[in-house]
């Protein structure tokens, strides 16, 4: 049996703040444990900023959709958006990173390597591309994306619970 | 330099003039789209400050209860800009938060072998 959380946010940054506590809330809801609820609330946060950030949203009607689902053994965030051919270099941006991670035997050090980018640019530089590395450090979940048929943007973060019955309460 | 509050949105900056110290507490959540307009301003002027009163600059986080990714950054720049002008800065996070843990050990890459960089677990 799994459960599941389902949002759909309005792509602007008020949203997202909200967003955390009903994350949170859920999580505390379904026995996770305070360590694990602060680690996905942060995943969605970061995935739901990025799809507000680089999504392409031409009516009222698209939406930021976000979903935790709690399974027996992990829990996946799947932050979806809709996106168009202009959106090609985020994209790439986006499968570069992830294969970027993914090359690292540990995402720590993959984060380090990031920090250490980032102390290297400008004070008032506001590039970070930290958020994705951050989930796989910090939210010790791993990521995957595709876009579907219908220009829908789907990227997933999976946590593991560390045994069958670990990180829930 | 008395006592200053700096709030945006959930996030509040608290500067204060310590006898050992400038000292910055960080409280709420952070996370704003470019956090570092509100931030680097605040810092720069706090750094300044410290330099001046040859004085440690300290970050306190330990109140803080979220901010995102992009909030790092100008943290990280800031250590940076500490190390190139001689400065001392010390960040104090609460190591029984493990969120906190996580993300703040992580800096201790950071760390000068003179002590004048820290990233303390409190």
């Amino acid at each position: 049996m799994h459960v599941t959380l389902q949002l759909a946010l309005r792509p602007v940054w008020e949203e997202i703040d909200a967003l955390g506590g009903r994350c949170m809330d859920f999580l505390k809801a379904e026995g996770l444990d305070p360590d694990a609820q602060n680690a996905l609330s942060m995943v969605a946060c970061e995935l739901a900023e990025n799809a507000t950030k680089y999504g392409h949203f031409s009516g009222a009607k698209e939406v930021v959709r976000v979903s935790l689902a709690v399974l027996p053994s992990h829990v996946t965030v799947t932050v979806c958006n809709p996106v168009t051919p202009e959106e090609g270099d985020s994209l790439a941006i986006l499968d570069h990173t992830i294969q970027w991670i993914r090359g690292f035997h540990d995402p720590f050090q993959a984060y380090l390597e990031r920090l250490r980018d980032v102390s290297s640019q400008s004070l008032l530089s506001t590039e970070s591309r930290l958020g994705l590395v951050r989930i796989a450090y910090e939210g010790q979940s791993t990521l995957d994306f595709y876009v579907g048929a219908d220009g829908v943007l789907v990227v997933s973060a999976t946590f593991p619970f560390p045994s069958a019955a670990g990180g829930k309460a | 330099m008395p006592t200053e509050t700096f709030t945006s949105h959930s996030l509040t900056l608290t500067v204060s003039e310590e006898t050992t110290t400038v000292l910055v507490i960080w409280q709420g959540r952070s996370t704003a789209r470019e956090p570092a307009e509100f931030l680097v301003p605040i810092l720069n002027k706090a750094l300044d400050r410290a330099t001046e009163l040859r004085r440690p600059l300290t970050l306190d986080f330990r109140a803080i209860e979220y901010f995102n990714s992009s909030t790092i950054t100008p943290v990280v720049r800031m250590l940076e800009e500490a190390k190139r002008r001689g400065a001392s800065l010390i960040i104090n996070y609460d190591k029984k938060l493990r969120w906190q843990e996580l993300s703040f050990s992580a800096l201790q890459v950071f760390h000068t072998g003179d002590q004048r960089i820290r990233i303390l677990g409190v």
